[in-house]
C-alpha cells in the first residue's frame, strides 16, 4: 500500500489529525465552518482500484469533445451503457466577474461533454447547477456564456436551486443531518456527471468533482450561502452528499484553473488538461497531486478513502498523459489550515 | 413618471404569463409545472395586487394563509415545515394585498419574525470583514444571518409598524456592516480571509429597498451609485427588477430602467417562470402602485437610534 494510504507519511511523521488538517478548528468551530470528528489515520483503502484519465487540452476549441471521447474509451465507457440514459451535467457555476475565465466550468467543455454523451446515444442531456452563493441563474448563465452556448447546441438548464425537491436518508450522518434534500432532476437521472472546475478552495484546499456537488442542493432548502452544509462541516457534508449521489462519471475542467484565494477571487493559473474519470475520490486525488497537493491531507478526501473511492496512486491507474508531465505547484491561501496541503 | 414603465399590451402579457402559470390551488411554483412554493406566490400575488388583478392576488394570499403555521411561521411549502425564510415575503404579499382581511396572518407573522435570529459568532476579523455578532434574519434557523432574509424582515417589519424596533435597528445596522466597500451588496459576506468581495445586483436592489422602506433614505447617498452602474448590466429580470426597485425606492429611477425592463419582459413573455414576470411587473408599477408596495406606517428611523458612526448616509 502507499504511504499516502497509511498512518505515517513519507517523511516519518504522523498523518494530520483533523485539528492539524482543518488548524483554525478553535475559532471556526465557534463560526461553525469546521466538521466534528475526523479520522486520526487513513485507513484502509479496502481494495479499492480505480481509473483516470488526464487528456493534455490548453484550449477552450472543438477539440474537447475528442478529448472527452478519448477519455471515456480509456475507461472503458461503452455506449450501450450511455445509449437512452437521461444524462445530467453539473457545471461548477458560482459567480461571475468580467474576463474571469477561472471561476466557472467553461462553456466549451459542457457542450463538448454534452456532444459526447449524445454522440454514444444518450435520450437527454441536461445541464443543472444551483449556485452557492448567486439566486439569479439568469443573470450567471448570461455572463459566464453558458447560456448563450446551452442556447447554441439546444441543452436545457434546470435550476436545482429552485427544483421541486425529495428528503432521501442522509447514510452518513457526519454533518448532523438525518435527511438530505435533492432535487427530483437529480434523482430521476440515470447519470449524473459532475463537470467541475479545478481551484484552490480558502476552507478545504481544494475544489473539484466532490465539492461541485454542494451545487446540486437546493437553495430555497439550505440558502444562498448553503450554511447548513458549512455550518455541519464542509469536509463532512461533501462526503455525506457524495455517499448519497454518485456521480457516475466527473469531467475536470483543468485548462484554465485557480490558485490562491479560491474558489472565487483566485488567480488564474493554467493547468491544460481535461481529467475524467469514473469515481470522483479518485478523480479528486488525482487533480490533488496535480496541483502538488497530498490527497491524505485534504480533509474530505482523507474520509473518502476507502469508503468512496481509493486516493493511493498505487490503486488509481492513470491513462492518458501522466501526472508528473503536468504537475504544477498551486498557491495556497497563507492560513494556517492549509499549510501542510502542498508536497514539495 | 405616474404610469407604468411598461407599455400597457407588455404588462398585460405579463400577467397573464402569471395568470396562466398558477396552479389550482391558488398558489404558484418556481417552475411551471412544479408544485406550488411561498416565494413565488407571494411575489405572483404582490404583482397581481399592484396592477389590480385582485382576485388571483386573494387567492395566492389565501395560500400563503394557510400554509402558515401556528407559531406565525411560512415554511417554503405544504410539504416542509422548514425553513421559514419566506415568512416576511408572505407578511408583505399580504400587506399590499389586503392588509385588513389578512391582519391576523400579519401579526403573527411580525410576531415570528420579531422572534427569530440569525446566528451570531465572535468576531475574527482575519477571517470575516463584517460584524459577525449582529444577529438579523437567516434563510434557516440555527444559521448565520444574510442579506437578502434580513432585508425583507425589515421591509415586512417596518410597513408592520415596527421599523424602530431594536430588531429591526440592528437589521439596518446589519446591512449597512455588509454594505461593500465600493458600494452595493452580495449576498452577505464581505471580504473572507484577504479578498473584498463582489456585488450581485440583485442583493443590492434587495438591500436598498429594505433601508428605504425602514425610512433611511438618502439619494444623493453614494451606497445608490453603484446600483445605477450595475443596472446597465443587469441582464437578468431578476436582478434587473430588483435593482429598479432599489432604485426607485430612493428616488434614483435611472432613464434606461423603460427600455431594460421591456427588453426582459419581452424574454419573459417567452418563457420564464411566473415570479420572474412578477418582479417584472412590481418594478414597472405605476407611482401609486409603487408606493404601496414600499410605504411604512413609521416615522422616519432616527438615525441616532441605529447608531450614527455606522450610519454615514
Amino acid at each position: 500500500m502507499n504511504s499516502e494510504c497509511t498512518g505515517r507519511n513519507r517523511r516519518g511523521g504522523r498523518f494530520p489529525t483533523r485539528r492539524d488538517v482543518l488548524g483554525i478548528a478553535a475559532t471556526a468551530g465557534a463560526v461553525g465552518i469546521l466538521g466534528r470528528t475526523w479520522p486520526e489515520s487513513v485507513r484502509a483503502e479496502n481494495g479499492m482500484r480505480s481509473s483516470a484519465f488526464i487528456g493534455k487540452a490548453d484550449r477552450y476549441d472543438q477539440t474537447l469533445r475528442t478529448v472527452i471521447l478519448d477519455g471515456l474509451r480509456e475507461l472503458g465507457v461503452k455506449p450501450a451503457e450511455v445509449r437512452g440514459k437521461r444524462i445530467l451535467l453539473k457545471p461548477n457555476l458560482v459567480e461571475t466577474a468580467d474576463g474571469a475565465r477561472h471561476i466557472n466550468t467553461h462553456p466549451s467543455v459542457v457542450v463538448a461533454a454534452a456532444e459526447a454523451f449524445r454522440s454514444l446515444g444518450a435520450a437527454t442531456v441536461i445541464v443543472a447547477e444551483g449556485q452557492g452563493h448567486r439566486r439569479d441563474s439568469w443573470l450567471v448563465l448570461e455572463e459566464s456564456g453558458m447560456g448563450r452556448a446551452m442556447d447554441e447546441n439546444g441543452l436545457e438548464f434546470v435550476d436545482l436551486n429552485h427544483d421541486d425537491f425529495r428528503a432521501v436518508a442522509n447514510s452518513g450522518h457526519r454533518n448532523g443531518m438525518s435527511q438530505l434534500h435533492l432535487p427530483l432532476t437529480v434523482l430521476e437521472s440515470d447519470w449524473i456527471v459532475s463537470v467541475a472546475k479545478l481551484k484552490t478552495h480558502h476552507w478545504t484546499g481544494m475544489t473539484c468533482c466532490m465539492k461541485n456537488l454542494f451545487g446540486i442542493m437546493p437553495g430555497i432548502v439550505y440558502g444562498w450561502p448553503k450554511n447548513p452544509l458549512h455550518q455541519g462541516g464542509i469536509h463532512e457534508s461533501i462526503l455525506d452528499i457524495n455517499q448519497v449521489v454518485q456521480p457516475q462519471l466527473c469531467i475536470v475542467d483543468a485548462i484554465e484553473c485557480m490558485e490562491g484565494d479560491g474558489p472565487v477571487m483566485g488567480s488564474p493559473k493554467n493547468l491544460g488538461a481535461l481529467v475524467l474519470g469514473r469515481n470522483a475520490t479518485s478523480v479528486d486525488a488525482t487533480c490533488a497531486r496535480l496541483m502538488s497537493f497530498d490527497p491524505a491531507r485534504i480533509g474530505y478526501l482523507l474520509g473518502a478513502s476507502g469508503l468512496l473511492g481509493p486516493i493511493s496512486s498505487s490503486r488509481i491507474e492513470q491513462r492518458g498523459a501522466s501526472i508528473e508531465s503536468l504537475r504544477t505547484r498551486f498557491e495556497l491561501l497563507d492560513v494556517r489550515h492549509l499549510r501542510s496541503i502542498t508536497v514539495s | 413618471m405616474t404610469g407604468s414603465l411598461l407599455e400597457r399590451d407588455v404588462a398585460d402579457a405579463l400577467a397573464e404569463r402569471i395568470g396562466t402559470c398558477r396552479r389550482v390551488d391558488g398558489g404558484w411554483g418556481y417552475r411551471s409545472k412544479c408544485e406550488s412554493f411561498a416565494e413565488p406566490t407571494a411575489l405572483c400575488a404582490i404583482a397581481m395586487s399592484l396592477c389590480g388583478r385582485a382576485e388571483p392576488a386573494m387567492a395566492g394570499c389565501r395560500w400563503l394563509a394557510k400554509l402558515q403555521r401556528d407559531d406565525g411561521g411560512v415554511p417554503i411549502s405544504p410539504a416542509m415545515t422548514e425553513p421559514c425564510w419566506p415568512t416576511a415575503l408572505a407578511v408583505w404579499a399580504w400587506q399590499v394585498t389586503d392588509a385588513r382581511a389578512f391582519d391576523a396572518n400579519i401579526a403573527v407573522g411580525c410576531a415570528y419574525l420579531l422572534r427569530t435570529v440569525g446566528k451570531p459568532f465572535p468576531k475574527d476579523r482575519r477571517m470575516f470583514g463584517h460584524d459577525t455578532t449582529l444577529r438579523g434574519w437567516t434563510w434557516t434557523s440555527e444559521t448565520h444571518s444574510w442579506v437578502e432574509p434580513t432585508s425583507y424582515s425589515i421591509i415586512a417589519l417596518s410597513r408592520a409598524g415596527f421599523a424602530n424596533h431594536p430588531r429591526v435597528l440592528e437589521g439596518l445596522r446589519l446591512l449597512r456592516d455588509r454594505e461593500l466597500s465600493g458600494g452595493g451588496w452580495n449576498y452577505g459576506n464581505t471580504r473572507v480571509f484577504d479578498s473584498m468581495l463582489r456585488s450581485f445586483p440583485m442583493c443590492t436592489g434587495v438591500a436598498l429597498t429594505a433601508l428605504a422602506t425602514a425610512g433611511v433614505g438618502d439619494s444623493h447617498s453614494p451606497t445608490c451609485d453603484n446600483p445605477v452602474r450595475e443596472l446597465a448590466s443587469a441582464s437578468s429580470p431578476l436582478s434587473l427588477s430588483w435593482s429598479v426597485i432599489g432604485l426607485r425606492s430612493w428616488g434614483r429611477l435611472p432613464d434606461a430602467a423603460e427600455a431594460s425592463l421591456t427588453v426582459q419582459a419581452e424574454r419573459v413573455i417567452r418563457g420564464a417562470p411566473a415570479h420572474y414576470a412578477a418582479m417584472i411587473l412590481i418594478a414597472s408599477a405605476t407611482d401609486r402602485a409603487f408606493k404601496k408596495l414600499v410605504q411604512t406606517s413609521n416615522e422616519p428611523v432616527s438615525l441616532d437610534a441605529v447608531g450614527r458612526a455606522s450610519f454615514e448616509l
